[in-house]
């Protein structure tokens, strides 16, 4: 590490310890510290998002697969606004009136039991551990090649950093340095392109020209080495499409602003910022692959992901490649900072605070709980990437990904709009869904290598549609009879009119959430009773 | 016109399907068939267009959802005053 980089790096941290100093002051609840209060303006949120979204991987690891596979890379960018489209139109607005701190709770809004609650709360964890553990070695292997620094040092102060920032500054801070992120990310990108374009008359399609040019047709138009590759990659984009519905830590972000129409705002800033982002990545990866060369570009990273420092190297020299550096490095913080937060809430709400029943009427124990479950959550996330060092970790944003559109997107899916859904039919889309997912990878090339039972390395072109057909089986099955099912019925149409209720505002769900959810199932019946919440009683007769 | 706090015109399970029958064929056609391969102009290929293309159909496509929803949301609390 240079000077200039060790300057930047340094001014970076300062300005983001500052950021978390500042946030801790107003965290001092449970709500505060996991969904910063719902206090977030919804455009903030919106940056936020893109924040939390945008990971090195989308920086990096676009560009560089561009630069190597030309179109094909840019499969893992075009998806990106399409799949938050769909989050604005499918769950967006319902998570943010029904859940209070994690997906779990729309869940429970409707399923009040302990087993629907378990089975998310056990997903929302599985989902963002494989992510964490996956980031973490891939921000370290990063900052290892960036900085020059020892792959353990560099993962233990990412986890110091991810620490400080998420035990005393929770979502707010947060919040705070992913706003900062993708400010700076979309500033660096833009930048780069200028830059990139002064080598080609400023004008884009140049880019592209020279690009077929050099490289031929299969630099500007898609591959197909094989049917088994081409299904596969379709079920990479079918999982990376619906999965991003079901990340919980994307969830997890629209609790934390005011009401629906916030949430709304949320979702839509974050498409206006992820379409521009990615809009400008073809001239940097096809800018990468034109002056660095593809054959340097693999000579320092095979897969490519080094691409963009190289280019900013050449284009920019050491001041730009310091400040690119400390931005991939903000980028990794917030991200982390992002999943921590989020995998908190499900051990310190949902298991210890709901199921366990601790901590009720108790804030400072509640916010006790919150902050231990951080620290744990960051010393394992720190603990498991210095083991993971040497192993093979690239699939498990991949798996990640599979099991959120294969288990939590079905069950949100199912709670929302599935009238004749039933909590076992929910834990059985859940456990089927994610478990199959699971068993794909484990047995496919990619853990398996030329042993592959499974052809496939992405699991979600089948283990969605046996997520979707076991809860469809066991909730007929379990159908409800009678009575019983007019209960469930009318609980299905409270939940609607309370996830559509635009008067539902954050202080009602932080105040009185139980009011919006059914009373706990008694023994017999069907499905709960609907509450006398805001919803509840204004069209409790729509079925 | 909106009824329950919704825009009447299209509904969101239209929208939905808008969004995955436009996106959905850029991995089928670009993966199983060669018809994106071709050129359009100066090294952009109708995969590049099409990929391309998806940016401002997400964009309409939100814009329209929330445009609707925050007008029904308004008029409900007009009816509501």
């Amino acid at each position: 590490m240079n000077a200039v980089s060790a300057t930047v790096f340094s001014a970076l941290v300062a300005v983001t310890l500052g950021l978390t100093w500042r946030a801790r002051s107003r965290t001092t609840s449970a709500a505060e510290h996991l969904v910063a209060g719902g206090s977030i303006p919804g455009a903030q949120n919106g940056v936020a998002i893109a924040g939390d979204y945008l990971s090195a991987v989308s920086f990096l690891g676009v560009t560089g697969a561009i630069a190597l596979t030309g179109f094909n890379g840019y499969y893992l960018a075009v998806f990106v606004p399409v799949a938050y489209a769909l989050t604005l139109l499918l769950v967006a607005e319902p998570m943010r009136n029904l859940g209070r701190y994690t997906p779990a709770d729309v869940v429970a809004a409707r399923f009040p039991g302990p087993r629907p609650r378990v089975a998310m709360a056990a997903a929302t964890v599985l989902v963002n551990v494989f992510f964490l553990v996956g980031q973490f070695v891939g921000a370290a292997a990063l900052v290892q090649l960036l900085f020059g620094l020892p792959y353990w040092f560099s993962a233990i102060v990412i986890g110091a950093l991810t620490t400080i920032y998420t035990l005393f500054g929770g979502m707010l801070a947060t919040t705070w340095i992913q706003i900062v992120k993708t400010v700076l990310l979309c500033a660096c990108a833009i930048v780069l392109v200028l830059l990139t374009l002064s080598r080609f008359g400023f004008d884009p399609l140049a880019v592209f020209a020279r690009a077929r040019d050099v490289g031929g047709t299969a630099a500007v138009a898609p591959v197909r080495r094989s049917t088994a590759a081409s299904i596969d990659q379709l079920s990479l984009i079918v999982g990376l499409v619906f999965g991003v519905i079901g990340l919980p830590h994307v969830l997890t972000r629209f609790l934390t602003v005011r009401d629906g129409r916030a949430a709304r705002t949320s979702a839509l800033v974050s498409i206006w910022i992820f379409s521009g982002f990615f809009l400008l990545l073809p001239v940097i990866g096809y800018g990468a692959a034109l002056l660095v060369g593809t054959t340097a570009i693999r000579d320092r990273s095979a897969g490519g992901n080094l691409a963009l420092p190289q280019l900013t190297s050449l284009l920019g020299g050491e001041t730009l490649l310091a400040v690119v550096g400390a931005v991939a490095f903000a980028t990794i913080l917030a991200v982390l900072g992002g999943l921590i937060v989020s995998t908190t809430g499900a051990i310190a709400h949902d298991v210890y605070g709901t199921l366990l029943g601790r901590g009720a009427g108790n804030e400072r124990r509640r916010l006790r709980a919150v902050r231990v479950s951080t620290l744990v959550m960051c010393v394992l996330a720190t603990v498991l990437s210095l083991g993971a060092q040497r192993l093979n970790v690239a699939f498990l944003p991949a798996l990640g990904t599979a099991v959120a559109a294969s288990a939590t997107l079905p069950a949100l899916l199912f709670t929302l709009h599935a009238r004749r859904m039933t909590d076992r039919g929910l834990v059985a889309s859940m456990a089927a869904g994610g478990l199959s997912a699971v068993a794909i990878i484990v047995l496919s090339p990619v853990v398996l290598g030329a042993h592959a039972v499974v052809p496939i390395s992405n699991p979600a072109i089948v283990s969605m549609p046996v997520g979707f057909a076991a809860g469809l089986v066991v909730a007929a099955l379990t159908r409800p009879r009678g009575a019983d099912r007019d209960e469930a019925e009318r609980v299905f149409a409270a939940i609607g009119d309370a996830a559509r209720n635009p008067h539902l505002r954050r202080t009602d769900v932080t105040d009185d959430v139980d009011a919006t959810r059914p009373a706990p199932r008694e023994p017999g019946a069907a499905a709960a009773r609907p509450g006398p919440g805001p919803g509840a009683g204004q069209h409790g007769d729509r079925s | 016109m909106m009824i329950g706090g919704r825009p009447r015109g299209l509904s969101r399970g239209l929208l939905v399907f808008v969004l995955c029958a436009v996106f959905f064929p850029l991995p089928l056609l670009g993966g199983f068939t060669d018809l994106l391969d071709g050129e359009v102009y100066s090294g952009i290929t109708w995969a590049w267009l099409y990929a391309l293309a998806q940016f401002p159909v997400s964009i309409l496509v939100a814009h329209y959802y929330v445009r609707g929803a925050n007008e029904a949301e308004d008029a409900g609390a007009e009816d509501a005053a």
